[in-house]
């Protein structure tokens, strides 16, 4: 079973998308924020992570950048998930190594449609 | 709440109009999809809409009834297989046909929003180096006039740019425009929209090299699909391709069409059409 990191400092957000990914038959796991997702990486390279951008300690960015840096750390699946929606907070986002954009809100069916074009689930 | 008299009146309609078929456990969608009509007709409710219908049968006000209920639903890049497949194989072998004699042309049939036609668009304009001089053209046709006016606006609303679109295309074929994403000229000269319902002949539109006609025959009778199919082989070429949608076949088109190896849902034109059409 794959695994899927969701990294995001609200409670109710992570609730959400553990259920959507669970939906998915992906094994869940949940950290608050980039330096708690990082140590989690260290230990155990999960397949997926479902990132938000602005958090306490480590936002996004600087997690993806130091994500890319580690050992196996380009094997992740990186989805950046947030309400910044202007082309160069994009732009930002993918130079620092994330591989899709979710913009906030969002629902089962985008979720759903940005694993399947990573190749994380199969087509319906 | 509609009675099954108007319920039977507004699919008759659909079927005589569109060859929309409405199974009898999906009346709840006439109720549904008529909603937004009646409400921005001015009527109080879809009851009253019907009863309006009844009274004075105007034909604009039909018209809006059942384009509402043709089936609008779609996304970039859905069911990409036959697009990629298009591009890598079909695409080629109509490029040595037309030697740059004449441009290759493309219908979208039954396009709804457009999607599918700004899909094959870019990934025309993303392969345009190795396209060389080719002169391509897409059509975009569909029953509905609030769908093609959706399609030929070009803009999207995010949770539309969110479906079966990668990132990358999002921000390298689109622009920001307040709530939506617009699709930049560089996509938007490969296409151009028109209304056309399948069942009537649209001599205007002339003959095509390759017609994409997906999730569109699965919505219409047995009747609607024959005549739909033959009418789709009288607009294509001399070596022309058909490619139809997940689940749909070309049971009921005699031998217009012959299926291809290695190739689900494509199909090429046969010489049979060619010598009845002629």
């Amino acid at each position: 079973m794959k695994t899927c990191l969701v990294v995001d400092d609200s409670r109710v957000i992570r609730k959400v998308a553990r259920r959507i990914i669970e939906g998915f038959k992906l094994q869940c796991e949940e950290a608050a924020d980039g330096a708690a997702a990082l140590e989690f990486c260290r230990k155990t390279m999960p397949d997926a992570i479902l990132l938000d951008r602005n958090m306490p300690v480590m936002n996004g960015i600087d997690f993806v950048k130091a994500l890319r840096q580690e050992p196996a750390g380009d094997q992740p699946v990186v989805v950046f998930c947030t309400t910044e929606n202007d082309v160069p907070s994009i732009t930002e986002a993918l130079r620092a190594g994330v591989d899709e954009y979710i913009m906030k809100p969002f629902d089962t069916d985008i979720v759903q449609s940005k694993f399947q074009q990573v190749g994380l689930i199969g087509a319906q | 709440m509609l009675d099954s008299a108007a319920i039977k009146l507004i699919s008759g309609e659909a079927r005589r109009r569109a060859g929309i078929a409405i199974p009898q456990a999906q009346t709840y969608l006439v109720e549904a999809r008529l909603a937004p009509v009646a409400r921005s007709e001015g009527f109080e409710s879809q009851a009253d809409l019907v009863r309006a219908l009844e009274k004075s049968p105007e034909d604009r006000l039909w018209r809006r009834v059942v384009e509402s209920l043709a089936d609008h639903e779609t996304w970039f890049f859905r069911d990409p297989a036959p697009l990629d497949h298009f591009m890598s194989d079909i695409l080629p072998v109509l490029a040595r046909v037309k030697a740059r004699q004449a441009p290759i042309r493309i219908w979208s049939a039954g396009c709804g929003t457009g999607q599918e036609a700004w899909s094959l668009a870019m990934l025309l304009e993303e392969q345009k180096s190795r396209l060389g001089a080719m002169d391509i053209e897409i059509i975009g046709s569909d029953i509905s006039r609030r769908a093609i006016d959706r399609a030929q606006s070009a803009a999207y609303s995010q949770f539309e740019v969110q479906r079966g679109l990668s990132i990358h295309r999002l921000i390298e074929h689109f622009e920001p425009h307040g709530d939506q994403w617009v699709l930049k000229d560089s996509i938007r000269r490969w296409v151009r929209f028109e209304r056309g319902n399948l069942l009537k002949p649209i001599e205007t539109l002339g003959e095509f090299d390759i017609i994409f006609c997906r999730n569109v025959l699965r919505g219409m009778t047995p009747d609607a699909r024959r005549h739909t199919l033959r009418m789709l082989a009288e607009h294509s070429g001399n070596a022309a391709y058909l490619v139809l949608g997940r689940g749909e076949t070309i049971a009921g088109a005699g031998d217009y069409y012959r299926g291809m190896s290695g190739a689900k849902g494509v199909y090429a034109r046969t010489q049979e059409a060619l010598r009845q059409a002629a």
